[in-house]
C-alpha cells in the first residue's frame, strides 16, 4: 500500500494528460471512428512523455530546479515569454474544460444542469488548492481516478474480438469513409494530449513540493514509469470499449454519457456508479493539476514564491494566479460554450508550447551543473531528439490540420 | 591560485534568487550590472526587478543563486498582494492539512 | 554597464573587421574580496561568436546531445574566446580589440573551471 501511494504523483499527473475531459470524450470518439487503427498514437505518447517526465523529475531531484525556471534560463526572458504565453493558455482552455467537465460528470449524476454545478465546482477546485496538503490531494484524486480501470474490465466484460482489435491495432491507416487528414488531425490530437506540457510543469513541481533530493530518483522513477502507462492504459481501454461497441453500429461520440455507455452496457447500474467516480476524481484532478500549473509556470517565469509547501500568504502572487484563473474559467463556462469543444482549440496553443517546453528539459538532463553525473546516455539522447523532431513535426502541422479538416468534423 | 570560471550569461542571467535566511524564492536575475573602469572589472551588482542586489550579497552560485536580503525591499509587490487580498482570505496564514 | 546592453555588441579587430557578437562574458572567481569574505567575479573576456546570435543554449560547455550540438554550432558558426586586455574601447553597439581575428582563441581550447 505504501509502495501505491508513493506513486500518486505519477498516476494523479498522467490522468490530467490522458483521461481529462477533453480525452475522455476524445478517446471514445477515435475508437468509435477509426477503431483500434490509431492505438499505436497512445503508445508512442506514453514512450515520449515517459523519456521526459523522467528527465524532468531527474532534474528536480537532483537540483530542486522544476521546468519553467529551465525554460527561463535556457531561453531567456523573450522566447520564455512565448512560451509561457502559450503553454499558459493550453493549460488555462484545459482547467476551464475540466471544471465544465466536473459540472458534467454532476449533471450526468443528478439531472441538474451543469450551469448550476460549475461555479460550485471552481469553489471546491480553489478550496482543495487553499487547504488540503499537496501529498493528501496527490493520493485523494491520482487513487479514485483509477476507478476509470473500470473501462478495462468492461472490455472483458463485453466480449470482444481479440484477435480483430489486434488487427486493427496494427493497420496504420484510416477506415470506412475517413480521409487521410482526420486520421492525421486525431493523430496529432493523441500524441499532444499524452505530451501536453502542464504534465511536466506539474509533475516536476510536484517534485518540489514533496521535497525530492538524489535519495528519490527511484522515487521519481517509479512515479513515471508506472503512472503515464497506467493512463495510457486507461486512454486505450476507452477506445476500445468504443470500437467494440459504437463502430460496428456507426454511432458518433460527443458526449460524456456516450464515453460512459460500454461500462454501462457491461455493468448496469453499479457499472454508472463506478464510471461517474471515476470521472468526477479524472476530471477534479485534472482541474487541480491544470489550476496549480498556471500558478507554477507564471510564478516560476518571473522567479515569485509558489507552492503548497509554504503557507498561502507567503506564497501570495500564486495563489492569486490560481484564483483569476478559476474566475476567469467560471465566466467563460457562463457563456453556455461546450466545455468539451473549449479543448479542442488548445490544440493550436499546445502546438506552440510543445517544442519550446521540451528543449530545455533535454538540454539541462545533459549539463552536470545540474544533474551531477545522472546525465542522460546516449541511447535517451538519441530518442529525446527523436521525439523533439517528432513534437516539432506535430506542432507545423496541427494547425493546417485543424483548418482542413475542420477540427475534425 | 585560480578561481571557479563562470559565465555572466549562461551562469548568472534569468537564474532564480533565493533569500539564505529562510529559503524563500525571491525573483529571478533579470540582468548583472558589470562595472568595467574598476582595476579589475567586477561583477557589481545583480539586478532583478527594479532591485539591485550588490554583489557582496550573494551567498552561493549554483543552479539557483542564493543572496542575502537583509535590508533589500524585493518583497515589495508580493507584500501588497499579502496584505490587500490574500490576509482577507480565512485561513492564509496557516498551514495545509 | 549592464549585460543585457552589453551582449550583441560587434565586435571589431584592429584591421576594422567585423569579428561577430558578443555572446557572452566569461567571469573568474579570483577578484578582490567583498564584504561577505568571497572574492568579487572578475570579468576575465568576452565570449564571441561569429553569427550574430546572443543565446548559446549553454553549448560552449559541450554538453548534450552531439546532433543538436552540432546543429547550434553551425547556426553559430566560430567561437572565440577573446581576453579582457585585448578589448580596446567599448562604444554604443560595438567592441574595438587590439588583436586580429585569426589570433583569436578558438573557446574550445580554454579550461572549463
Amino acid at each position: 500500500m505504501k509502495k501505491l501511494l508513493g506513486v500518486t504523483l505519477g498516476i494523479l499527473t498522467a490522468i490530467g494528460g490522458f483521461v481529462d475531459i477533453g480525452d475522455l470524450v476524445t478517446n471514445a470518439l477515435v475508437g468509435a471512428r477509426f477503431g483500434m487503427h490509431l492505438a499505436w498514437i497512445v503508445l508512442v505518447g506514453v514512450i515520449g512523455i515517459c523519456l521526459y517526465a523522467e528527465m524532468s523529475g531527474r532534474v528536480v531531484a537532483m537540483s530542486g530546479r522544476p521546468v519553467f525556471d529551465l525554460i527561463r534560463e535556457r531561453l531567456g526572458p523573450r522566447t520564455g515569454l512565448l512560451a509561457l504565453v502559450a503553454s499558459f493558455l493550453v493549460t488555462l482552455l484545459t482547467l476551464i474544460a475540466e471544471i465544465g467537465g466536473v459540472a458534467l460528470a454532476f449533471e450526468l449524476a443528478s439531472g441538474v444542469s451543469y450551469l448550476l454545478w460549475m461555479p460550485l465546482a471552481a469553489l471546491a477546485v480553489w478550496l482543495v488548492i487553499w487547504r488540503v496538503k499537496f501529498s493528501r490531494l496527490e493520493q485523494a484524486f491520482g487513487l479514485l481516478g483509477l476507478l476509470l480501470i473500470v473501462f478495462a474490465v468492461a472490455l472483458f466484460k463485453l466480449g470482444p474480438d481479440w484477435g480483430q482489435l489486434l488487427h486493427q491495432a496494427t493497420q496504420l491507416h484510416p477506415i470506412g469513409h475517413e480521409g487521410w487528414a482526420t486520421y492525421a488531425y486525431y493523430g496529432i490530437a493523441l500524441f499532444g494530449a499524452a505530451m501536453t506540457p502542464y504534465e511536466v510543469f506539474f509533475f516536476s513541481s510536484g517534485g518540489v513540493e514533496e521535497k525530492w533530493t538524489r535519495r528519490d530518483l527511484g522515487t521519481e522513477r517509479t512515479n513515471v514509469f508506472i503512472g503515464f502507462p497506467l493512463g495510457g492504459l486507461l486512454s486505450l481501454s476507452i477506445m476500445g470499449c468504443a470500437a467494440v461497441l459504437f463502430l460496428p453500429a456507426g454511432i458518433q461520440v460527443g458526449t460524456l454519457g456516450q464515453v460512459a455507455l460500454p461500462v454501462v452496457v457491461a455493468f448496469g447500474k453499479i457499472g454508472l456508479a463506478v464510471v461517474l467516480i471515476g470521472m468526477f476524481a479524472a476530471t477534479f484532478g485534472a482541474a487541480l493539476e491544470t489550476a496549480l500549473s498556471c500558478g507554477y509556470t507564471i510564478a516560476q517565469y518571473r522567479g515569485w514564491q509558489w507552492g503548497k509547501f509554504v503557507r498561502p500568504r507567503e506564497a501570495s502572487r500564486f495563489h492569486v494566479v490560481i484564483i483569476v484563473c478559476l474566475v476567469l474559467a467560471v465566466l467563460t463556462l457562463l457563456t453556455a460554450v461546450d466545455p468539451v469543444k473549449v479543448t479542442e482549440y488548445s490544440v493550436v496553443f499546445a502546438a506552440m508550447a510543445l517544442p519550446l517546453t521540451y528543449l530545455p528539459i533535454l538540454i539541462v538532463a545533459n549539463d552536470p551543473d545540474y544533474v551531477g553525473r545522472e546525465t542522460n546516455g546516449p541511447v535517451r539522447n538519441a530518442v529525446g531528439l527523436f521525439y523533439l523532431a517528432l513534437l516539432t513535426i506535430a506542432s507545423v502541422a496541427a494547425i493546417p490540420l485543424m483548418i482542413i479538416t475542420k477540427a475534425g468534423a | 591560485m585560480s578561481g571557479r570560471v563562470l559565465h555572466a550569461q549562461l551562469h548568472l542571467l534569468d537564474r532564480q534568487l533565493i533569500d539564505r535566511a529562510d529559503g524563500h524564492l525571491v525573483g529571478k536575475v533579470d540582468d548583472v550590472e558589470l562595472d568595467l573602469d574598476a582595476d579589475p572589472p567586477v561583477v557589481a551588482a545583480l539586478i532583478s526587478g527594479r532591485v539591485e542586489i550588490p554583489a557582496g550579497r550573494i551567498a552561493e552560485v549554483e543552479s539557483a543563486v542564493t543572496i542575502s536580503t537583509d535590508g533589500l525591499d524585493l518583497d515589495y509587490y508580493d507584500n501588497w498582494i499579502e496584505h490587500h487580498i490574500i490576509d482577507k482570505i480565512p485561513g492564509a496564514g496557516d498551514a495545509t492539512e | 554597464m549592464r549585460l543585457n546592453e552589453l551582449l550583441g555588441h560587434r565586435v571589431i579587430d584592429a584591421d576594422g573587421n567585423e569579428l561577430g557578437g558578443v555572446a557572452d562574458v566569461r567571469l573568474v572567481q579570483d577578484g578582490p574580496l567583498l564584504v561577505s569574505m568571497q572574492r568579487a567575479l572578475r570579468v576575465d573576456g568576452l565570449i564571441v561568436v561569429e553569427n550574430r546570435s546572443t543565446r548559446l543554449f549553454g553549448y560552449e560547455r559541450h554538453v548534450g546531445p552531439e546532433l543538436l550540438r552540432r546543429l547550434v554550432h553551425a547556426r553559430l558558426g566560430g567561437v572565440w574566446y577573446l581576453p579582457w586586455h585585448e578589448v580596446d574601447e567599448i562604444t554604443a553597439g560595438t567592441v574595438t580589440t587590439t588583436s586580429r581575428g585569426n589570433d583569436l582563441r578558438p573557446l574550445e581550447d580554454m579550461a572549463r573551471y
